[in-house]
């Protein structure tokens, strides 16, 4: 029995029954980290995590998360582990404390073996600019993982570990879950605490995490909720006991879609899979209807996106000097603001250089009207018209994308001068706070591809149910590359 | 907007504090064309001047001031270990004042 192909909740049980040990759960995961072929880590955590796991002598039932072996992608700060977000220009620091998403975990018993690449410093969606190269899919080496969560996509679809953190700004947890046959969770804004968490655009930012099976993702749901004094953002709304929705009768049953995105997938087995899934869920007597969302905002959606976390990302990343922590100095600089140019020039790559060009640019005196208010306001519109969407649906479905992950050299993080909204449509959830899943839908040619659910504000219990009502209708909850490659 | 030329990208690298060289600044000002083109997207949604400029996704109570009571703090030996140049028990830069 291969023990790390479990979700949360089977490994929990085994280890409640005594069938396998903390320490030799933790063994299994660190040798497949040692093997993973994707290039999904930044650093190892193997010492403390066996000193941990010798400590557990026994698991009760209510603990679920005891135990259990995680890994955490890398701009997550983390205690003595060196956390460099895959940036050249924070080589060398060593945090001091943990993520408050990792004291969570650390004090319900979960078990960190690895910090996970990413784009660097979170900026971008294929998960090839990470500073140590780039991270493979496991289904196919020669395509992308997605991004920018690339190694904790890796590590859950390897089957290393039955979950992992992430972090979502644009779609960075729920696209790479796509291309990975995973479950990637994104909550409402401000639903869990980011203190910890490197920002990238603080207003779209989001705490995820990808897992297995919707219990796992609704169980990591209620652990990682609630207000938190470290984060002015995190809201005090009550965290409900988000697993009891899985299999409550509820009254929501209306889904929407948007024929515009559906006809600009290129994939046709996605879009049959997509259809095959909505005649199901009609006979399950959800009623799904189209919604027509304007063109001129879905033309928007990425450049608005764009704008803002680029013009975000710039004051953000002004304290990455060089000063404080990260990258070593340069001995020959003879001012401090030669010593700071320095250190960004070095420690920044030239795709993260042309995202700040383009967020300076955007906050220029001259321009910041027409262009970083200009995408505000189109902001407000698209989170007005899910405001109108929510007054006819309860929940938005679509699948995450075009197609499934495309080959590495045709990945590329430049800008295209078409609309490109198919791609770009989960980014709505960040523009609007949302709370989104992704989960499994079907593969084509053994390359996966999911599909999403949105809704509204601190609905994260609606998304869980019918997230629970598709799993069992696609039939594809807990997928690694081993179960899969075992099931062909 | 400003006409997008190699002064006013060398000026926002600048304003960011990082130089780039020559192929990094060929290739962005090519690239402006279509960053430009994206723009224009937002900017000819109707009556877009019209609509109030949306911050944050959700508006919730912020607490901004805590209750005036001593919290955690991290001791200078602490913070200094994250600290790429330490002299002493202070953060070594060049020379401010000549």
């Amino acid at each position: 029995m291969n023990y790390l192909n479990l979700t949360i909740k089977e490994m929990h049980q085994a280890l409640v029954d005594k069938k396998i040990s903390a320490s030799q759960l933790v063994e299994l995961a660190i040798e497949k980290v040692q093997s993973n072929p994707c290039n999904a880590y930044e650093a190892t955590n193997f010492e403390q995590a066996r000193k941990q796991a010798s400590l557990i002598t026994e698991v009760k039932q209510d603990e679920l998360f005891k135990g259990i072996p995680y890994v955490c992608k890398d701009n997550f700060s983390t205690k003595d582990i060196e956390t460099t977000a895959s940036s050249k220009v924070l080589e060398g620091y060593i945090p001091t404390f943990d993520a408050q998403v990792v004291s969570l975990l650390n004090n319900a018993g979960a078990i960190l073996i690895a910090k996970t690449s990413l784009d660097e410093l979170a900026m971008g969606g294929t998960g090839t600019t990470s500073h140590k190269g780039v991270t493979t899919n496991p289904y196919d080496h020669t395509r992308i993982a997605g991004g920018s969560s690339c190694g904790s996509l890796a590590s859950v679809a390897s089957g290393d570990v039955p979950f992992a953190l992430g972090s979502d700004t644009g779609d960075s947890v729920r696209k790479p879950a796509s291309h990975g046959g995973v479950y990637g969770m994104k909550p409402t804004w401000g639903r869990i605490s980011r203190f910890g968490l490197f920002p990238f655009a603080p207003s779209l930012d989001a705490v995820g995490y990808f897992a297995r099976s919707t219990y796992d993702i609704a169980a990591l749901t209620n652990l990682l909720s609630g207000y938190d004094s470290k984060d002015m953002s995190s809201s005090t709304k009550e965290v409900e006991d988000y697993t009891s929705y899985l299999t409550k009768d509820i009254k929501a049953k209306r889904i929407g879609y948007i024929p515009a995105i559906i006809k600009a997938i290129t994939n046709n087995k996605i879009v049959e899979s997509f259809n095959k899934l909505i005649e199901k869920l009609k006979q399950e007597g959800y009623q799904v209807d189209t919604y027509e969302f304007p063109q001129d905002l879905l033309d928007a959606l990425y450049p608005t996106y764009m704008v803002i976390s680029c013009s975000e990302a710039t004051s953000n990343d002004a304290n990455l000097d060089g000063v404080k922590f990260g990258i070593k100095p340069d001995g020959s600089a003879k001012t401090w603001e030669e010593y700071m140019i320095s250190a960004r020039t070095r420690g920044f790559s030239s795709l993260i250089k042309r995202r700040f060009i383009i967020g300076s640019f955007s906050l220029l005196a001259e321009n910041q009207d027409e262009l970083f208010r200009n995408a505000q306001r189109a902001r407000r519109l698209i989170a007005n018209q899910m405001k109108d969407f929510f007054t006819k649906f309860d929940y938005l479905l679509l699948p995450c994308g075009r197609d499934v992950a495309c080959k590495i050299e045709e990945a590329s993080d430049k800008w295209s001068s078409k609309p490109n909204f198919v791609d770009n449509h989960l980014g709505i959830a960040n523009l609007a706070g949302l709370p989104s899943l992704t989960l499994p839908l079907g593969y084509d040619s053994n390359l996966p591809y999911g599909v999403n659910i949105t809704a509204n504000h601190f609905q994260e219990g609606l998304i869980f149910n019918l997230g629970q009502h598709i799993e069992d209708i696609v039939g594809l909850a807990n997928s690694t590359i081993e179960s899969h490659k075992e099931g062909i | 907007m400003i006409k997008i030329t190699k002064e006013v990208i060398e000026e926002c690298a600048n304003n960011m504090m990082f130089k780039i060289t020559d192929e990094e600044l060929e290739n962005t000002l090519e690239e402006f064309d279509s960053i430009v083109k994206q723009m224009s997207f937002i900017s000819s949604i109707k009556d877009i001047e019209k609509q109030e400029p949306m911050t944050f996704p959700i508006n919730e109570i912020h607490s901004y001031l805590r209750e005036d009571v001593p919290s955690e703090t991290i001791d200078v030996e602490t913070e200094l270990k994250m600290v790429p140049s330490r002299l002493g028990n202070q953060v070594k830069l060049p020379k401010v004042v000549g």
